[in-house]
């Protein structure tokens, strides 16, 4: 490696580097404990020693882990002192970054999760900036190398600088990883050639076909769509007829989580991606704090877009531990949730990994109730959901019908697609990955507006099991109606992306997920996207009925045309209906109910986001239609009674 | 990865088995509708070939049916096989004594037993299992027996929601527990009217009402309840079975009822269609065989006298 440049590296003085690196010669050497030094400095009290001392031993962390997770000393304060014990230099990366030259590409993961750096290389002596340096995997890494030495430093100043350094690397994996990993499964490209030659043929086919024998046609294309229609309805019937038993899906009893010992849990990361969404930040935060889960093992990341000024400030404000670190992502396009979170995701350290959104309140259990879950799971498990629900249903008629209809999609259908073992189209919020299984999968596809759903079939074609764990995450349901439809657009929108990208190859997707997840997929996925863009036409029979009598309405369709599109329209609404009012019943909240017959006019809404969805993938297929958050009424009580709490 | 402590879960989230019985029941449940669904909107304008072979299909399925629904009870495989075979012959007996012009009116009794027969099983279940599960099938099944007569629907409606009323508190009260069993089949009724108030060409065919004036058998009346008479043997002993084995439940109490309730709705004169004295026959005998099969006797000499029972009702059957 060449020399530091010394315009790039501000010197510190050379001769106390290496009269360190002739201290760290004569190591093994007896340490001042690092406890009674941050007392002696004044940091912590003697009673918060002993607390921490007490917690230490009750999470089976590091003493250093413990208080920074509590919050009670400030990193750079507590790296000080580290470097103090151990008789390093401390330094601080910010005012003497490292050297870029000593990077070495392929280690940025291991920089990132190993929390070191090669920060400068003096008389044939590589000088390592680590916020750990008595960490196995660093001696592991380095061993058997002698012109190693160390300074310590802050894990702030590692992921800030590695940030300065590799950002652009990271931020470009994040948008094309997945793409140059398994094309196939990207949906970088929306419609491939083979798709296209069907997407014009059949439908230029049944022009040809309508033009020259039109009621055939029509009777045909009918029979068609509300056979489809049918099925998806009866399909979602029968799921939520087996949810109907009370522990469906993955059912973790509290004395399960009681037997959990603290030393034996896992590092777990929690990302939360926002934009722009300042405001709620808070209610998370104490979410999180209140979470039962050792503080000194959670890795928690704020990951935000680097130009969004006021969130940054907002996360500064609240005076965060150390255990939340701020993720800036480099602005590029696609500029969406999950390209945000592949970039977070080179610097998760964790053996799990959550996603949690701005507003949502997690259950205080979930993480521990997840840890059982994938040890119940077994070794083929690489993603559990968690149920969302709202806080805020009795806002208005939107976030009731909202609250029914999430009860429905995760109290309902979700544990009875995982009882069936079929592919579970993920949640945006609350799926807590494997980390290993999800980097070995290529992580998030940033093209793709849905890319939780998507990633739920992808780990499915590979024989991963997705479950769906007994923990509710509760967040703030839509209140205003142009809000609700750029939302739905955007989900609609990927479900078709999610489709057409898993229907390239359908002989391949059969055989990986096998007929029951292939029809499923068809029915539940399929049968989404149909419903909203058939809504119409099973209307208008019904509304020209209404409006202008049925002798118009016999002049205008054949008879077979109508009893099909009334009969399905019927059914549809009833099933809708009924599985809605299963779903509260279930979730109790009996207030709810007599709202379920009201789903007709919801579908009807869904209709419309679902054309907007459909237009703006062939306008603008990766725009990512953000979701505003913190409108609520009840957001403002919510953020007052979290910091209240917290 | 860091290891949980005693007690060590298990490994497996659900056994097989469970998935098995789930997969049994659904396609035991799904058959049950379909056989109901078929026998009701069997084209009777088709002509007596076309009903003949049609209520041989209809034997051979309900009696493949019942057995299987034995099989799944863990009732041993050579009685399943009697009793199936003694169900199906009582229909055998009846059929071949009577003239082909009832057929129809057979065929519609039938998917009237079937619908008593789902009715309590799912009452039964109600007794077992804790849960949406009993109440949801309870509801789905209502709404398709707006294809029955609405006197075993109106019967049927009302045992449900007595059986279901314990219920109230946990689904938020009797108002919210009404409406979550009765939803389905109001809807159900209201999309019937909306397609008749349609009157499309070809809606026609989907008319559930049969014409009473169709079956050649004459309509219920009080003098005509000694014709139930030959039901009476096996319903008789499967209620001791259970009643000796203590096993009586709801779905006793429910028969019972239904047994009372239904002649005398059946009588009413404002009733739309009335009974017929079949329907309630083939009620008693199919409400019989459910409860049966729901506890079914565990030694040879409970098997025994329901199957002399069964066989003595096949030769008063005869008509």
């Amino acid at each position: 490696m060449s020399a530091p440049s010394p315009t790039r590296i501000i010197p510190i003085g050379e001769s106390p580097l290496v009269d360190h690196a002739r201290a760290q010669d004569q190591q093994p050497r007896s340490h001042p404990q690092i406890g009674r030094l941050l007392v002696e400095a004044g940091l912590i009290t003697e009673t918060q020693l002993a607390e921490a001392l007490r917690k230490q031993v009750e999470w089976g962390s590091k003493l250093g882990d413990t208080v920074l997770g509590l919050g009670w000393v400030k990193p750079l304060d507590f790296y000080r002192m580290l470097a103090r014990q151990l008789s390093f230099e401390f330094v601080n990366l910010q005012q003497h970054p490292a050297d870029d030259s000593l990077f070495d590409k392929r280690e940025y993961a291991s920089y990132a999760q190993d929390l070191y750096l090669p920060w400068r290389r003096v008389d044939g002596i590589l000088w390592v900036a680590t916020a750990d340096p008595l960490s196995p995997a660093l001696a592991k890494r380095l061993a058997g190398r002698n012109d190693v030495r160390f300074v310590v430093t802050s894990k702030f100043d590692i992921i800030w600088d590695l940030q300065r350094v590799a950002g652009a690397q990271f931020s470009e994996d994040a948008v094309l990883s997945l793409a140059e990993l398994d094309p196939e499964h990207s949906a970088r490209t929306v419609v491939t050639r083979n798709q296209k030659w069907w997407l014009i043929g059949l439908p230029l086919l049944g022009l040809i076909f309508t033009c020259l024998f039109p009621f055939p046609a029509l009777i045909v294309l009918n029979t068609l769509i509300n056979g489809l229609l049918l099925c998806s309805f009866v399909f979602r019937t029968c799921l939520c007829w087996m949810s109907c038993e009370e522990n469906i899906g993955i059912a973790i009893q509290p004395e399960e989580v009681a037997a959990l010992h603290d030393p034996d849990l896992p590092l777990y990361t929690v990302l939360v991606p926002m934009y722009k969404e300042p405001t709620v930040l808070p209610i998370l935060v104490a979410a999180l704090r209140r979470m039962d889960y050792p503080k000194s093992k959670l890795d928690i990341k704020l990951v935000l877009e680097e130009d969004d000024h006021e969130t940054i400030d907002a996360a500064k404000l609240l005076g965060l531990p150390a255990n939340f670190e701020i993720v800036r992502v480099p602005q590029s396009l696609p500029r969406t949730k999950p390209k945000a979170c592949n970039y977070a995701l080179r610097f998760a350290r964790g053996e799990y990994l959550t996603i949690y959104d701005a507003e949502d309140k997690p259950e205080p259990d979930q993480l521990k109730k997840v840890v059982v879950a994938f040890r119940k799971m077994g070794d083929d498990a690489a993603c559990i959901q968690a149920h969302l629900n709202y806080f805020n249903p009795e806002e208005n008629w939107l976030t009731r019908m909202f609250t029914l209809e999430y009860s429905l999609w995760f109290d309902m259908f979700l544990p009875a697609l995982d009882e069936l073992r079929v592919p579970i189209p993920l949640g945006g919020t609350s799926n807590h990955f494997d980390l290993a299984k999800l980097r070995q999968v290529g992580a998030w596809d940033p093209f793709n507006v849905t890319e939780d759903a998507d990633l739920g079939l992808r780990f499915a074609a590979l024989g991963y099991h997705v479950g769906v764990v007994n923990s509710v995450t509760y967040e703030e349901a839509n209140a205003r109606l142009g809000n609700w439809i750029r939302q739905r657009s955007r989900w609609i929108k990927g479900y078709i992306q999610t489709w057409l990208v898993n229907m390239r190859h359908p002989v391949d997707l059969f055989h990986s997920v096998g007929w029951k997840g292939f029809f499923s997929f068809q029915l539940f996925v399929g049968g989404c996207i149909l419903s909203g863009l058939a809504y119409p036409f099973l209307a208008f029979p019904f509304v020209v009925w209404l409006l202008a009598g049925k002798n118009t309405m016999q002049a205008l369709f054949p008879a077979p045309v109508l009893m099909v599109s009334m009969t399905n329209l019927i059914v549809g609404n009833s099933c809708l209906i009924y599985i809605s009012m299963l779903a509260v019943a279930k979730r109790r909240h009996a207030a709810l109910l007599p709202y379920a017959l009201t789903v007709p006019g919801y579908w009807a809404l869904q209709s419309v986001a679902a054309y907007k969805g459909l237009w703006q993938l062939i306008t603008n297929p990766f725009y990512w239609e953000k979701t505003a958050h913190g409108i609520s009424k009840c957001t403002q009580a919510e953020l007052i009674r979290s910091v209240a709490i917290d | 990865m860091a290891s949980v402590s005693a007690p060590k879960p298990n490994l497996s989230v659900r056994s097989p088995s469970t998935s098995r019985i789930y997969r049994r029941q659904i396609v035991v449940l799904v058959a049950i509708l379909m056989l109901f669904v078929v026998a009701f909107s069997g084209r009777h304008a088709m002509g007596p070939d076309f009903d003949l072979v049609m209520t041989g299909v209809l034997i051979v399925i309900s009696s493949s049916l019942w057995f299987l629904h034995l099989q799944s009870v863990g009732m041993p495989q050579s009685w399943n096989i009697l009793f199936s075979t003694f169900l199906a012959g009582q229909s055998v007996v009846w059929l071949c004594s009577h003239p082909v012009s009832e057929i129809a009116a057979w065929q519609r009794a039938l998917g009237c037993a079937a619908f008593a027969y789902a009715m309590l099983w799912v009452f039964e279940l109600h007794e077992s299992e804790s849960g949406l599960r009993s109440l949801a099938t309870a509801a789905l099944l209502l709404s398709i027996g707006i294809l029955a007569k609405p006197p075993l629907l109106i019967c049927c409606a009302l045992l449900t929601v007595a059986v279901f009323f314990d219920d109230r508190r946990q689904r938020g009260g009797l108002l919210y527990s009404a409406l979550l069993l009765l939803t389905p089949v109001f809807l159900c009724t209201i999309g019937v009217v909306v397609l008749r108030a349609l009157a499309v060409e070809g809606l026609a065919r989907l008319d559930w009402t049969i014409d009473p004036s169709r079956f050649d058998a004459a309509p219920l009346h009080l003098h005509s309840l000694p014709w139930q008479l030959p039901a009476l043997p096996f319903c008789g002993a499967v209620l001791a079975i259970r009643l000796f084995s203590r096993k009586s439940g709801s779905a006793d109490l429910a028969f019972l009822l239904l047994l009372v309730v239904l002649p005398t709705l059946g009588m009413a004169p404002w009733m739309p269609r009335p009974m017929l004295p079949l329907d309630i026959t083939m009620t008693m005998k199919w409400g019989a065989a459910c409860l049966l099969t729901l506890n079914p006797p565990s030694s040879t000499f409970p098997r025994l006298v329901a199957l002399v029972s069964a066989c003595y009702t096949m030769y008063l059957c005869r008509g």
